[in-house]
Protein backbone atom coordinates (compact mmCIF):
# COMPACT_ATOMS: atom_id res chain seq x y z
CA UNK A 1 0.00 0.00 0.00
CA UNK A 2 1.03 3.43 -0.98
CA UNK A 3 0.47 6.61 0.78
CA UNK A 4 -2.10 7.54 -1.18
CA UNK A 5 -4.32 4.50 -0.50
CA UNK A 6 -4.84 6.56 3.10
CA UNK A 7 -6.60 9.68 1.14
CA UNK A 8 -10.48 9.62 0.26
CA UNK A 9 -11.42 8.52 -2.98
CA UNK A 10 -14.91 8.81 -3.64
CA UNK A 11 -16.47 12.40 -3.12
CA UNK A 12 -18.26 11.50 -0.36
CA UNK A 13 -15.04 11.35 1.32
CA UNK A 14 -13.41 14.45 -0.23
CA UNK A 15 -16.65 16.12 1.07
CA UNK A 16 -16.08 14.92 4.53
CA UNK A 17 -12.13 15.13 4.25
CA UNK A 18 -12.37 18.87 3.00
CA UNK A 19 -13.65 20.86 6.93
CA UNK A 20 -10.49 19.15 8.51
CA UNK A 21 -7.90 20.97 5.81
CA UNK A 22 -10.15 23.81 6.22
CA UNK A 23 -10.03 24.21 9.54
CA UNK A 24 -7.05 25.93 10.13
CA UNK A 25 -7.72 28.70 7.85
CA UNK A 26 -11.74 29.20 9.37
CA UNK A 27 -10.13 29.54 12.69
CA UNK A 28 -7.32 32.11 11.24
CA UNK A 29 -9.96 34.03 9.43
CA UNK A 30 -11.85 34.08 12.47
CA UNK A 31 -9.29 35.14 14.59
CA UNK A 32 -8.43 37.99 12.10
CA UNK A 33 -12.17 39.29 11.77
CA UNK A 34 -12.16 39.40 15.82
CA UNK A 35 -8.94 41.12 16.01
CA UNK A 36 -10.40 43.98 13.36
CA UNK A 37 -13.63 44.27 15.13
CA UNK A 38 -11.23 44.89 18.32
CA UNK A 39 -9.18 46.80 16.70
CA UNK A 40 -11.85 49.42 15.34
CA UNK A 41 -13.36 49.00 18.85
CA UNK A 42 -10.34 50.44 20.30
CA UNK A 43 -10.05 53.00 17.72
CA UNK A 44 -13.63 54.64 17.99
CA UNK A 45 -12.78 54.66 22.09
CA UNK A 46 -9.40 56.67 21.49
CA UNK A 47 -10.87 58.29 18.82
CA UNK A 48 -13.15 59.92 21.08
CA UNK A 49 -11.41 60.09 24.15
CA UNK A 50 -8.89 62.17 21.94
CA UNK A 51 -11.71 64.32 20.28
CA UNK A 52 -13.27 64.92 24.28
CA UNK A 53 -9.47 65.89 25.42
CA UNK A 54 -9.28 68.40 22.16
CA UNK A 55 -12.17 70.15 22.86
CA UNK A 56 -11.65 70.07 26.55
CA UNK A 57 -7.99 71.64 25.79
CA UNK A 58 -9.80 73.95 22.94
CA UNK A 59 -12.58 75.71 25.73
CA UNK A 60 -9.69 76.20 28.09
CA UNK A 61 -7.69 77.89 25.80
CA UNK A 62 -10.75 79.94 24.14
CA UNK A 63 -11.95 80.76 27.79
CA UNK A 64 -8.46 82.20 28.71
CA UNK A 65 -8.30 84.54 25.44
CA UNK A 66 -11.87 85.44 25.92
CA UNK A 67 -11.11 87.17 29.02
CA UNK A 68 -7.99 88.12 28.28
CA UNK A 69 -9.27 90.61 25.87
CA UNK A 70 -12.84 91.18 27.69
CA UNK A 71 -11.19 92.18 30.86
CA UNK A 72 -9.77 95.34 28.80
CA UNK A 73 -13.29 95.93 27.19
CA UNK A 74 -15.50 95.78 29.68
CA UNK A 75 -13.06 97.21 32.37
CA UNK A 76 -11.28 99.95 30.62
CA UNK A 77 -13.06 100.75 27.76
CA UNK A 78 -10.92 99.15 25.69
CA UNK A 79 -11.58 96.86 22.57
CA UNK A 80 -8.57 96.88 20.87
CA UNK A 81 -7.27 93.61 22.39
CA UNK A 82 -10.86 92.31 20.98
CA UNK A 83 -10.44 93.53 17.79
CA UNK A 84 -6.66 91.86 17.78
CA UNK A 85 -8.96 88.30 17.83
CA UNK A 86 -10.26 88.99 14.59
CA UNK A 87 -9.15 87.66 11.20
CA UNK A 88 -8.57 89.67 8.10
CA UNK A 89 -12.10 88.60 6.92
CA UNK A 90 -14.22 88.68 9.85
CA UNK A 91 -18.03 88.96 9.89
CA UNK A 92 -20.06 90.19 12.54
CA UNK A 93 -23.44 90.78 14.16
CA UNK A 94 -24.28 92.38 17.36
CA UNK A 95 -27.40 93.91 18.47
CA UNK A 96 -26.47 97.55 17.76
CA UNK A 97 -24.75 96.90 14.06
CA UNK A 98 -27.25 97.46 11.96
CA UNK A 99 -26.88 93.73 10.38
CA UNK A 100 -23.68 91.89 9.33
CA UNK A 101 -20.05 93.84 9.33
CA UNK A 102 -17.27 92.58 7.61
CA UNK A 103 -13.34 93.34 7.91
CA UNK A 104 -12.15 96.85 8.52
CA UNK A 105 -16.11 97.98 8.86
CA UNK A 106 -16.31 95.43 11.87
CA UNK A 107 -13.30 96.95 13.41
CA UNK A 108 -13.80 100.26 13.06
CA UNK A 109 -17.50 99.76 14.76
CA UNK A 110 -15.99 97.89 17.61
CA UNK A 111 -13.16 100.47 18.12
CA UNK A 112 -16.19 103.07 18.33
CA UNK A 113 -17.00 102.21 21.90
CA UNK A 114 -13.49 103.17 22.85
CA UNK A 115 -13.68 104.62 26.09
CA UNK A 116 -17.33 105.23 26.06
CA UNK A 117 -18.45 101.99 28.18
CA UNK A 118 -18.51 102.52 32.23
CA UNK A 119 -16.38 99.96 34.08
CA UNK A 120 -18.16 96.61 34.61
CA UNK A 121 -18.06 93.22 35.73
CA UNK A 122 -18.72 89.72 33.75
CA UNK A 123 -19.41 86.57 33.62
CA UNK A 124 -19.26 83.65 31.31
CA UNK A 125 -21.49 80.75 31.68
CA UNK A 126 -22.11 77.46 29.67
CA UNK A 127 -18.97 78.07 27.66
CA UNK A 128 -18.74 75.33 25.14
CA UNK A 129 -16.36 74.60 22.37
CA UNK A 130 -17.36 71.97 19.25
CA UNK A 131 -14.56 71.30 17.37
CA UNK A 132 -14.36 70.41 13.58
CA UNK A 133 -10.66 70.22 12.53
CA UNK A 134 -8.68 73.56 12.86
CA UNK A 135 -12.28 75.38 13.34
CA UNK A 136 -13.51 75.63 16.66
CA UNK A 137 -17.15 77.13 17.38
CA UNK A 138 -16.97 78.70 20.74
CA UNK A 139 -20.91 79.22 22.51
CA UNK A 140 -21.20 80.52 25.83
CA UNK A 141 -23.86 83.23 27.15
CA UNK A 142 -22.07 86.56 29.21
CA UNK A 143 -23.80 88.22 31.56
CA UNK A 144 -22.48 91.98 32.25
CA UNK A 145 -22.55 93.45 35.88
CA UNK A 146 -22.78 96.48 37.28
CA UNK A 147 -19.56 96.21 39.87
CA UNK A 148 -22.04 98.54 42.18
CA UNK A 149 -25.17 96.61 42.19
CA UNK A 150 -24.04 93.09 41.42
CA UNK A 151 -27.44 93.53 38.71
CA UNK A 152 -27.35 91.97 35.56
CA UNK A 153 -26.82 95.00 33.51
CA UNK A 154 -27.04 92.96 29.96
CA UNK A 155 -27.16 88.95 29.51
CA UNK A 156 -25.51 87.90 26.05
CA UNK A 157 -25.68 84.56 23.80
CA UNK A 158 -22.69 84.70 22.14
CA UNK A 159 -21.17 82.35 19.27
CA UNK A 160 -17.57 82.87 17.92
CA UNK A 161 -15.90 80.90 15.30
CA UNK A 162 -12.49 80.47 15.42
CA UNK A 163 -9.82 79.08 13.33
CA UNK A 164 -6.84 77.68 14.99
CA UNK A 165 -3.35 79.44 13.93
CA UNK A 166 0.28 78.81 14.21
CA UNK A 167 0.23 80.94 17.33
CA UNK A 168 -3.38 80.55 18.88
CA UNK A 169 -6.88 81.29 17.84
CA UNK A 170 -8.08 83.57 15.27
CA UNK A 171 -11.95 84.88 15.37
CA UNK A 172 -13.40 84.41 11.75
CA UNK A 173 -16.70 85.01 13.07
CA UNK A 174 -18.72 86.26 16.16
CA UNK A 175 -22.45 87.55 16.72
CA UNK A 176 -23.44 88.76 20.38
CA UNK A 177 -27.32 89.09 20.77
CA UNK A 178 -29.35 89.87 23.69
CA UNK A 179 -32.82 87.60 24.63
CA UNK A 180 -36.06 88.56 24.38
CA UNK A 181 -36.83 90.13 27.19
CA UNK A 182 -38.86 88.04 30.00
CA UNK A 183 -42.82 88.74 29.65
CA UNK B 1 -15.23 74.28 -4.18
CA UNK B 2 -15.49 77.93 -3.72
CA UNK B 3 -17.23 80.22 -0.93
CA UNK B 4 -19.54 81.29 -3.59
CA UNK B 5 -21.07 77.69 -4.91
CA UNK B 6 -21.09 76.80 -1.00
CA UNK B 7 -22.99 80.14 -0.44
CA UNK B 8 -25.54 79.42 -3.31
CA UNK B 9 -25.87 75.67 -1.94
CA UNK B 10 -26.24 76.58 1.38
CA UNK B 11 -28.81 79.43 0.42
CA UNK B 12 -30.92 76.94 -1.36
CA UNK B 13 -31.40 74.85 1.20
CA UNK B 14 -31.93 77.88 3.70
CA UNK B 15 -34.61 78.91 1.54
CA UNK B 16 -36.19 75.98 0.84
CA UNK B 17 -36.69 75.49 4.56
CA UNK B 18 -38.13 78.54 5.26
CA UNK B 19 -40.54 79.07 2.53
CA UNK B 20 -42.99 75.92 5.01
CA UNK B 21 -41.61 77.81 8.45
CA UNK B 22 -42.59 81.16 7.61
CA UNK B 23 -45.84 80.52 5.23
CA UNK B 24 -46.96 77.38 6.94
CA UNK B 25 -45.79 78.02 10.57
CA UNK B 26 -43.94 74.37 9.52
CA UNK B 27 -40.59 73.62 11.51
CA UNK B 28 -39.99 70.38 10.16
CA UNK B 29 -37.83 71.40 7.00
CA UNK B 30 -35.65 73.89 8.86
CA UNK B 31 -34.96 71.08 11.97
CA UNK B 32 -34.12 68.35 9.28
CA UNK B 33 -31.18 71.24 8.81
CA UNK B 34 -29.37 70.13 11.99
CA UNK B 35 -27.00 67.32 12.22
CA UNK B 36 -26.26 66.01 15.57
CA UNK B 37 -25.31 67.66 18.54
CA UNK B 38 -25.99 70.93 17.09
CA UNK B 39 -25.88 73.63 19.59
CA UNK B 40 -28.99 77.10 18.81
CA UNK B 41 -29.76 80.38 19.84
CA UNK B 42 -32.29 82.59 19.30
CA UNK B 43 -34.10 85.26 21.46
CA UNK B 44 -36.46 82.89 23.17
CA UNK B 45 -34.22 79.63 23.57
CA UNK B 46 -33.24 80.77 27.15
CA UNK B 47 -29.96 80.67 26.50
CA UNK B 48 -28.15 78.17 24.24
CA UNK B 49 -30.30 74.58 23.56
CA UNK B 50 -28.97 71.69 22.19
CA UNK B 51 -29.79 68.07 20.99
CA UNK B 52 -33.29 67.27 21.93
CA UNK B 53 -33.89 70.79 23.15
CA UNK B 54 -34.18 72.10 19.30
CA UNK B 55 -36.17 69.98 18.49
CA UNK B 56 -39.08 70.52 21.27
CA UNK B 57 -38.26 74.28 20.61
CA UNK B 58 -39.01 73.96 17.60
CA UNK B 59 -41.92 72.20 18.17
CA UNK B 60 -43.69 74.40 20.46
CA UNK B 61 -43.29 77.29 17.70
CA UNK B 62 -45.21 74.98 15.43
CA UNK B 63 -49.15 76.02 13.88
CA UNK B 64 -47.64 79.70 16.24
CA UNK B 65 -46.81 81.76 13.26
CA UNK B 66 -48.61 83.76 10.36
CA UNK B 67 -48.32 83.50 7.27
CA UNK B 68 -45.19 85.68 6.34
CA UNK B 69 -42.84 86.17 3.39
CA UNK B 70 -38.85 86.13 3.63
CA UNK B 71 -35.96 87.97 2.09
CA UNK B 72 -32.14 86.64 2.79
CA UNK B 73 -29.97 89.31 2.53
CA UNK B 74 -26.64 89.76 2.22
CA UNK B 75 -24.97 85.67 2.14
CA UNK B 76 -21.70 84.97 2.23
CA UNK B 77 -20.10 81.81 3.28
CA UNK B 78 -16.44 81.83 5.26
CA UNK B 79 -15.24 77.67 4.53
CA UNK B 80 -12.92 76.75 6.43
CA UNK B 81 -12.09 73.28 5.62
CA UNK B 82 -14.85 71.07 5.94
CA UNK B 83 -16.58 73.61 7.62
CA UNK B 84 -18.81 76.75 6.17
CA UNK B 85 -20.10 79.48 8.25
CA UNK B 86 -23.21 81.13 6.46
CA UNK B 87 -24.22 84.72 7.72
CA UNK B 88 -27.02 86.63 6.24
CA UNK B 89 -29.76 89.07 7.15
CA UNK B 90 -33.47 88.48 6.46
CA UNK B 91 -36.44 90.54 7.44
CA UNK B 92 -40.19 88.64 7.07
CA UNK B 93 -42.90 90.80 5.68
CA UNK B 94 -46.62 90.51 6.26
CA UNK B 95 -47.90 88.66 3.39
CA UNK B 96 -51.49 90.93 3.55
CA UNK B 97 -49.98 94.56 3.24
CA UNK B 98 -46.19 93.76 2.58
CA UNK B 99 -44.61 95.68 5.80
CA UNK B 100 -41.60 94.87 7.60
CA UNK B 101 -42.51 92.68 10.55
CA UNK B 102 -38.67 91.46 11.32
CA UNK B 103 -35.02 91.61 10.67
CA UNK B 104 -32.60 89.12 12.10
CA UNK B 105 -29.46 88.86 11.93
CA UNK B 106 -28.36 84.77 11.59
CA UNK B 107 -25.37 82.73 11.63
CA UNK B 108 -25.17 79.24 10.59
CA UNK B 109 -22.22 77.04 10.85
CA UNK B 110 -22.45 74.08 8.70
CA UNK B 111 -20.01 71.13 7.80
CA UNK B 112 -19.30 68.42 5.18
CA UNK B 113 -21.80 65.32 5.54
CA UNK B 114 -21.20 63.46 2.68
CA UNK B 115 -22.00 64.97 -0.60
CA UNK B 116 -23.80 67.57 1.18
CA UNK B 117 -24.23 69.57 4.27
CA UNK B 118 -25.63 69.28 8.04
CA UNK B 119 -26.13 72.36 10.24
CA UNK B 120 -24.20 72.13 14.02
CA UNK B 121 -24.63 75.61 15.03
CA UNK B 122 -27.29 78.72 14.68
CA UNK B 123 -27.58 81.55 15.92
CA UNK B 124 -30.75 83.82 14.89
CA UNK B 125 -31.31 87.36 16.78
CA UNK B 126 -33.53 90.20 16.08
CA UNK B 127 -32.16 93.37 14.93
CA UNK B 128 -34.09 96.05 16.95
CA UNK B 129 -36.08 98.40 15.38
CA UNK B 130 -34.94 102.32 15.01
CA UNK B 131 -38.41 103.01 15.06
Amino acid sequence: MTTSDTTPRTASEVARAEPRRTRPLVTLLLVIAVAAIAAVVVWLIVGTESLAEQEAAALEELVAQERAVLDPYFGNADPSAYVGMYADNITYFDSWSGGKLEGQAARDYLMSFAGTIPPLDYEILNARVDLYGDTAIFTFNCHVIDPATGAVVTAWNTTEVHERTGGGWEMVHAHWSQPAPAE
Amino acid sequence: MNEETVRDELVAALGAALVPYFEQSDPDEYVGLFGDGGTYFDPNSSGKISGDAIVKHFEGLRGQIPPLDCEIINPSVQLLGDVAVLTLNLNTFDKADGSVISRWNTTQVHRRAGDGWEMVHAHWSLIPSTD
